[in-house]
C-alpha cells in the first residue's frame, strides 16, 4: 500500500507539487497523467526522498511512514523505483545491476531463487548477464531496470515513463509486463506514463496532474475514453 | 647491467608505494568525485605514529598495526568534517568547498604534528637483521622486495574487493550514479566512509613502506610525497586504478634511473616532467575511465 496525504514539495523555491493525496492498494496500478512539466517525476522523487523539502505524510509498506527517511532506507522499506531515463548502471554488467538491486533485500539465502525468477520473466537478460549494461538496447535496458526493481520483491513500485523512447512493440511488451507484475506479485504500482495505450492496458485508475496539483480521477471506464484521455495528457480538465 | 637491474627493482618498489597513495586518491575521487587533499597526510601519520609508539616501548609489529588504525581514524574524521556535508542526494558539492576543507585539514594536521615533534627528520626503526640478498651478480635490498610483495598483495586484495564483493559492487554503483545507488538501498554515506577509511589505510601502508625504505620520517613529508600520489593519479587517468598502478611504477623507475645516472636533485623534476609530458601528449591520462560527468 502507498498513501500520500497532502504532500507538497519544492526544489528550494516555489512548490512543484502541492496538496497531493492519493492511495494505491496492493495489486493496483495507478497511472499519473499530465503534460510535460506538470510535476509527475517530482511526485516519484518526493516519495524516494530526493527532494530537499517535502511536507505532508507518505506511508509505505506495512503502514510505515517513509517521508523524511533517507533514500536508501525508503528503498529498504520495500519501495522499488524505476527512474526516468531508466537509471541503469552502464559500467556494471547486467548481473551486477541485478545484484545491486538484490541488496535491498537482506536475505542472501533466497538470492538464487529471486535471480532465477526475474530471469524467467525477462529471458533476454539471461543471455546478456555478463555484458556491460551500457551495451543493451533501450528496450533491454528498460527490462533490466524493471527486473532490478523486482528482484527485491518490492511492495510499492514506482515507474517513471517506462515506455519513453521505445518502439511500439516494445511498449506493448512493457504494458504486458506491468499486468503480469500486478497479477504475480501484487505490489502497489504508481505509474507515470505518457503513452495512452500503455496506461490503458495496465492501469486500474488514473490521476490527472496539472501544474503540480491533482485535478481529476479517471476510473477504468474513464481510461477507455480516448478523447477524455487526450485532454488529460494535454493537461486540460476533460 | 647488474646496476641497472638493481635500480629497476628499487624503482619498482618506490613506484609501488606511489601507486598505493595514488589508489587512495583514485578510490575517493571515484566514489565521491571530490579530491581529498588531506589524503596526503596519511603517508606522514602512519610512520610518525609508529615512531612515537615504538619510542614508548610498543613492539614494532603492534606499533605498525596501531599506526594504521590511527590512519583509518584520521580518514573517518576527514569524512565527517570535510566530506559528509557534500555527499548524497540534495547535497551538491561544488569543487571548491570540499577541496578547501580537506586542504585545511591537511595543513592543520601537518602543523599540529610539526609543533609536537619538530621539523627534524626522525629515524624510522627498520629491523636491521636483513642483509643484502645476492642473486648471481645482483644485489637486492630486501626492503624493496618486501615492499613489492606487500604492494602486490594489496593490489590483489583491492581488485578482489572491488570486483567480487557486495561492497565492491556498491562502490562501483555509487561511483557511477549515487542517486541510483541510494534508490537500490545502498547507504551512500556508509560506502563513502568505508572507502575513505580504506583509502587512508592504503596511504598509511604506503607511508610505512616509504619510510622503511628511506629510514626517516618527517612531519612535513605528507605534501612532498603525497603530491606524487596526486601526480600519479592524474597521469594514470584520474579515475583508473590500473592507470594509477602503471603510472606509479613508471614514476618510481624513472626517478630511480634519474637519481642513478643524473643526480638526486632531479628527482622532483622527473615527477613533474612526467606530469607535463602526459598532460601535453595525452591529457586524458594513460588509461581513461569515463568520469561521472562524461558518462551522463
Ligand atoms: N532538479 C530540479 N530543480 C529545480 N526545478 C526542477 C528540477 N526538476 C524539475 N524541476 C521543475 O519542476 C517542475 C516539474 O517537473 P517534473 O516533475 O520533471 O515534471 P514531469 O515529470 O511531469 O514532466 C518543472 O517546472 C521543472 O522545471
Ligand atoms: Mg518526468
Amino acid at each position: 500500500m502507498l498513501a500520500l496525504e497532502n504532500v507538497s514539495a519544492s526544489y528550494g523555491y516555489g512548490k512543484v507539487i502541492e496538496g497531493i493525496s492519493l492511495r494505491v492498494n496492493a495489486g493496483e496500478i495507478c497511472a499519473i497523467l499530465g503534460a510535460n512539466g506538470a510535476g509527475k517525476t517530482s511526485i516519484l522523487r518526493a516519495i524516494m526522498g530526493f527532494l530537499p523539502s517535502v511536507t505532508g505524510s507518505i506511508t509505505g509498506p506495512d503502514g510505515v511512514r517513509i517521508d523524511g527517511l533517507p533514500t536508501h532506507q525508503i528503498a529498504r522499506a520495500g519501495v522499488g523505483y524505476v527512474p526516468e531515463g531508466r537509471g541503469i548502471l552502464y559500467s556494471l554488467t547486467v548481473r551486477d545491476n541485478l545484484l545491486v538491486g538484490a541488496m535491498r533485500e537482506g536475505r542472501a539465502a533466497s538470492l538464487d531463487a529471486r535471480m532465477e525468477s526475474v530471469l524467467r520473466k525477462f529471458p533476454i537478460l539471461r543471455e546478456r548477464l555478463d555484458q556491460d549494461a551500457g551495451l543493451l538496447s533501450g528496450g533491454q535496458q528498460q527490462m533490466l531496470a524493471i527486473a532490478r526493481a523486482l528482484i527485491s520483491a518490492p511492495r510499492v513500485l514506482l515507474l517513471d515513463e517506462p515506455s519513453l523512447g521505445l518502439a511500439p512493440l516494445i511498449r506493448r511488451d512493457i504494458a504486458e509486463t506491468l499486468v503480469t507484475i500486478k497479477r504475480d506479485r501484487g505490489p502497489a504500482v504508481l505509474l507515470v506514463e505518457q503513452d495512452v495505450k500503455v496506461a490503458q492496458r495496465s492501469a486500474d485508475f488514473a490521476l490527472v496532474l496539472r501544474r503540480g496539483r491533482l485535478i481529476k480521477r479517471l476510473d477504468a471506464s474513464g481510461l477507455v475514453d480516448r478523447e477524455g484521455l487526450r485532454n488529460a495528457y494535454l493537461g486540460q480538465s476533460a | 647491467m647488474e646496476f641497472v637491474v638493481q635500480q629497476f627493482i628499487s624503482g619498482l618498489a618506490a613506484g609501488g608505494t606511489y601507486a598505493l597513495v595514488a589508489l587512495g586518491f583514485v578510490l575517493i575521487f571515484g566514489v565521491l568525485n571530490i579530491l581529498n587533499i588531506a589524503h596526503v597526510q596519511t603517508v606522514m601519520l602512519a610512520p610518525i605514529s609508529l615512531i612515537l609508539l615504538v619510542n614508548q616501548g610498543v613492539p614494532l609489529i603492534v606499533a605498525g598495526a596501531l599506526s594504521l588504525v590511527a590512519t583509518g581514524v584520521f580518514g573517518a574524521l576527514v569524512f565527517l568534517l570535510a566530506l559528509k556535508p557534500f555527499v548524497g542526494p540534495g547535497r551538491k558539492a561544488t569543487y571548491l568547498a570540499p577541496f578547501i576543507a580537506t586542504f585545511g585539514i591537511s595543513l592543520l594536521v601537518e602543523h599540529l604534528v610539526g609543533a609536537q615533534i619538530g621539523s627534524e627528520p626522525r629515524a624510522f626503526p627498520v629491523p636491521t637483521q636483513f642483509d643484502l640478498w645476492q642473486i648471481g651478480p645482483i644485489y637486492i635490498v630486501p626492503i624493496n622486495v618486501i615492499n613489492l610483495a606487500i604492494v602486490s598483495g594489496m593490489l590483489v586484495v583491492l581488485a578482489l574487493i572491488i570486483n567480487r564483493t557486495n561492497f565492491g559492487r556498491a562502490m562501483r554503483a555509487v561511483a557511477e550514479n549515487p542517486e541510483v545507488a541510494a534508490a537500490q538501498g545502498i547507504s551512500v554515506d556508509r560506502v563513502v566512509l568505508l572507502t575513505v577509511i580504506g583509502a587512508s589505510v592504503f596511504g598509511g601502508i604506503s607511508g610505512l613502506l616509504f619510510a622503511a625504505d628511506s629510514h626517516v620520517a618527517t612531519a612535513f613529508m605528507g605534501l612532498d610525497y603525497g603530491l606524487k600520489g596526486l601526480v600519479v593519479m592524474i597521469v594514470g587517468g584520474v579515475a583508473s586504478p590500473v592507470g594509477a598502478v602503471i603510472a606509479g611504477l613508471l614514476l618510481g623507475v624513472l626517478e630511480s634511473v634519474a637519481v642513478a645516472y643524473i643526480s638526486s636533485v632531479y628527482r622532483d623534476v622527473i615527477t613533474f616532467g612526467m606530469l607535463f609530458a602526459v598532460l601535453i601528449l595525452r591529457p586524458q591520462g594513460l588509461l581513461v575511465i569515463a568520469s561521472r560527468e562524461a558518462r551522463t
